[in-house]
């Protein structure tokens, strides 16, 4: 296992979280610093500088987007799987609900629904990596938060999910107006991504593809469902993370949002449902029997192609039940024949990260990955394999 | 760039007002208490059974649900396209039922008249009433071997009040008429299956302004205009449209806002249960005439389905749209009136529910809900044994 390096954010003492991480255009990786469990805190956009081996902290995004942390609300703490990089080098994020308002230590949406200390919605800002500003700010959904969200450039669109009401909605960003395309399900879905005609994508509670038509903003629901293992039925079977395919702007690889998580392939059509491949499930050395799995540690995230384009991905695994020690297994996997290869348990000099939930590449190849439970919170970073240069597509999806 | 914030909060992982204080531990997992959990709550996906397709999305939200013959709920959905639904109630069916489309881009809201054991009326929005003859063979008896019939005929056969849509409909089927009312106008009118004849009685409000709900009590049919004063149309001695003189309760100051949200008869109790639009649940005592508010159950505007167990305790969904529903019940042996908290099932899907538009009471004390989203489900809730 390649020795890397942990960037702690310690200019955030109490930063809890990093969720959301995204290459911008200018090889810089854009990570939102979240502080979920104390109130009265703000969300940072934070960046790492690849050729430096730095981290920024950019800008308080709460009071970027005029709902200071103070302000009695609950906070504009986080941002969930919504944070997006445009071609043209602006870095779009939605800001997601989670932490209580200053001076409280608990705070649920459905406890505190339009009421003086509730969240008042999501807010989307627009940050310019060529002059650091963030050119606007609005609120792109009403008094939810965003689970995940995705850009789509042909249009102009964002599209995303609102949280708790799990409705998929559409942002126009020059007309700045949302449209509410109503509920899609229970189960909030973690990655809303875009093909390359501009349409948006998401998958429901059954694993059903749902596509959002770019150009008349309708949902059709396509008859192609996300796979899983033959003992499992279809519930929770959403994306958990996604990724495009290096050499097909239609392909991604995903994973699905269950115990015992699969691997996929999906072809997207600009006309048909598209063609879904199952690539099995992800099997860590030393791992549990299939079925015994603890749903809300076991996630596999992370999902990134590296210099040689196996696909590496993240098998975030309970260790020990009874402590509830968690472990983070470096996997990748060879596209081309479906092989996997567990590279080992994720260590930095004795320091094993908890969980990653999103990983990002820089042009060199290094691989940063985001943590989620240290505090302070930080980033890590995996020095790139040999390989062959591979030009990857931004990726306009949280 | 730095930041310069230096007072940060202490976390409450770190916070030694609350190190050990169960009290602290109690109200951080407070959220458990969001749920219903007096009594049960189901949800049925709208298919008999995972042989079947569901009703689309954006055409499956629940809009009227009335009982049927033989125990059967019958409902109608709005959206792209208005379904006939009928849920069987009893094993070995237990199912939804999907008989056919009742109209394209449509509501059926609070619309829907069970006529006989093979009629099904349907009022629209688009201005139509519709009929619906019931296949012979859909008892469940049947449905067990042959599986679900589609309607044996979806027509058309009147337009009311043209240019105006069906919001209200009731049906009498021993007087042999249906009472609807229209909206945008609020025009009622009566329409004579036998005959086919239809009659427009009028607007019900000088002004326009009334409440798109009717209530059937008997052989009258009630309705509520400006102001919520309540007016009635006697089917069976036709007097014209009555002003009974009395209004439902308001806010102080909020008359001009007083409609029904919904509103439901309790025949043994002879009285009438209702919900306004700011949420406030009234009695009025139909041998008295008494109105009377019971009080406001959940912290939010509307109340948007109501009915009553079998029991006499009466339950509804507060909430407007938009918002998270509550479910809440009033018991009117114990002058009892709680917010049981937010819809969430586990059976047959884990799925929340957040908007419900229709309600009605099973023949076992169970009472369904009509969700009303573009998903939607149809909730049943097992309200709990009264204990000894």
């Amino acid at each position: 296992m390649p020795t890397g390096a942990i960037y702690v954010f310690d200019q955030l003492p109490i930063h809890d979280t990093c969720w959301a991480m995204i290459a911008g255009a200018d090889d810089r990786v854009y990570i939102a610093a979240c502080c979920e469990m104390t109130g009265g805190v703000g969300v940072y956009l934070v960046r790492f500088d690849p050729r430096k081996k730095s981290v920024d902290c950019l800008f308080d995004i709460a009071e970027a987007v005029g709902e200071p942390a103070t302000n009695g609300r609950a906070t504009q703490c986080k941002i969930h799987y919504s944070l997006m990089a445009s071609s043209d080098g602006m870095i779009y994020g939605a800001t997601h609900l989670s932490g209580p308002p200053a001076g409280d230590f608990y705070y649920s949406p459905w406890a505190s629904w339009r009421e003086s200390r509730s969240f008042i919605g999501s807010m989307i800002f627009a940050f310019d990596t060529r002059t650091d500003q963030v050119l606007w700010t609005d609120m792109c959904y009403p008094l939810e938060g965003s689970r995940s969200a995705g850009l789509d450039e042909v249009h102009g669109q964002v599209y995303g999910v609102g949280y708790p009401r799990d409705h998929f909605w559409a942002y126009k960003l020059e007309a700045r107006e949302t449209v509410d395309l109503g509920r899609i399900g229970s189960v909030n879905p973690l990655v809303v991504w875009t093909d390359p005609a501009g349409n948006g994508y998401t998958a429901d509670d059954d694993g059903m593809i749902i596509r959002c038509n770019g150009e008349k903003l309708a949902l059709e629901c396509l008859d192609v469902f996300v796979p899983h293992a033959p003992y499992q039925g279809r519930f929770h079977c959403t994306v958990y993370d996604l990724v495009a395919a290096p050499d097909d702007p239609w392909t991604v690889y995903g994973v699905n949002w269950k115990a015992d998580p699969w691997l996929f392939r999906y072809r997207m059509s600009p006309t048909g449902p598209g063609e879904m491949t199952a690539l099995g499930p992800i099997r860590v050395t030393g791992g549990p029997e299939p079925g015994s799995y603890w749903n809300s540690q076991d996630h596999a995230a992370g999902l990134v192609f590296d210099n040689q384009g196996r696909l590496n991905l993240f098998a975030n695994s309970v260790a020990d039940y009874q402590t509830g020690t968690c472990i983070v297994h470096h996997m990748v996997l060879d596209p081309a024949t479906g092989e996997q290869q567990d590279l080992g348990i994720l260590d930095f000099d004795g320091h094993r990260p908890r969980y990653i939930p999103r990983a990002a590449r820089t042009r060199a190849g290094e691989l940063v990955l985001a943590d989620v439970g240290g505090t302070p919170t930080r980033a890590y970073c995996l020095p790139a394999v040999e390989g062959p240069f591979i030009n990857l597509p931004i990726r306009t999806w949280g | 760039m730095t930041v310069d914030r230096t007072d940060w909060p202490i976390p409450p992982s770190r916070d030694p007002r609350y190190q050990g204080k169960p009290t602290y531990q109690r109200a951080a997992r407070s959220e458990s208490d969001a749920w219903v959990t007096d009594g049960h709550m189901l949800c049925r996906r709208l298919r008999m059974h995972d042989g079947y397709r569901e009703v689309p999305a954006g055409e499956s939200a629940i809009t009227s649900l009335v009982p049927g013959p033989h125990g059967v709920i019958l409902g109608a959905t709005s959206g792209a396209r208005s379904h006939l639904l009928v849920y069987y109630t009893s094993p070995p069916i237990c199912g939804v039922a999907d008989m056919g489309v009742l109209a394209e881009s449509s509501e059926v809201r609070d619309s829907l008249v069970s006529w006989d054991d093979h009629t099904v009326y349907a009022g629209t929005s688009t201005g139509r009433l519709v009929r619906a003859e019931i296949a012979e063979y859909w008892m469940p008896e049947q449905v067990q071997h042959r599986g679900v019939p589609p309607a044996r005929s979806i027509a058309a056969v009147a337009e009311p009040v043209p240019g105006e849509g069906i919001c209200a409909l009731v049906g009498l089927p021993d007087v042999g008429v249906l009472v609807g009312l229209t909206a945008p106008s609020g025009i009622l009118f009566t329409y004579r299956p036998d005959t086919g004849e239809t009659v427009q009685l009028g607007p019900v409000d000088e002004i326009g302004i009334f409440s798109r709900k009717l209530l059937l009590v008997g052989r009258a049919v009630y309705g509520a205009r400006a102001l919520g004063r309540v007016y009635r149309y006697d089917a069976y001695e036709p007097r014209g449209i009555e002003d009974l003189g009395i209004a439902i309760p308001h806010m102080p100051g909020r008359s001009y806002y007083s409609q029904v949200d919904s509103w439901t008869h309790d025949s043994a109790a002879g009285a009438v249960y209702g919900g306004d639009k700011d949420g406030l649940l009234f009695c009025w005592d139909l041998a008295s005439g008494r109105m009377r508010i019971l009080g406001k159950p959940v912290a939010a505007p509307g109340m948007r389905a109501i009915a009553v167990s079998t029991d006499g305790r009466v339950y509804g969904m507060g909430g407007d749209a938009g918002g998270l529903a509550h479910l809440f019940y009033w018991d009117p042996a114990a002058h009892e009136l709680r917010d049981l908290g937010l819809p969430l099932a586990t059976i047959e899907r884990r799925w929340y529910g957040y908007e419900f538009d229709a309600a009605c009471a099973g023949p076992q004390g169970e009472i369904y809900f009509g969700e009303s989203e573009r998903v939607s489900h149809l909730f049943i809730y097992l309200p709990p044994l009264r204990g000894r």
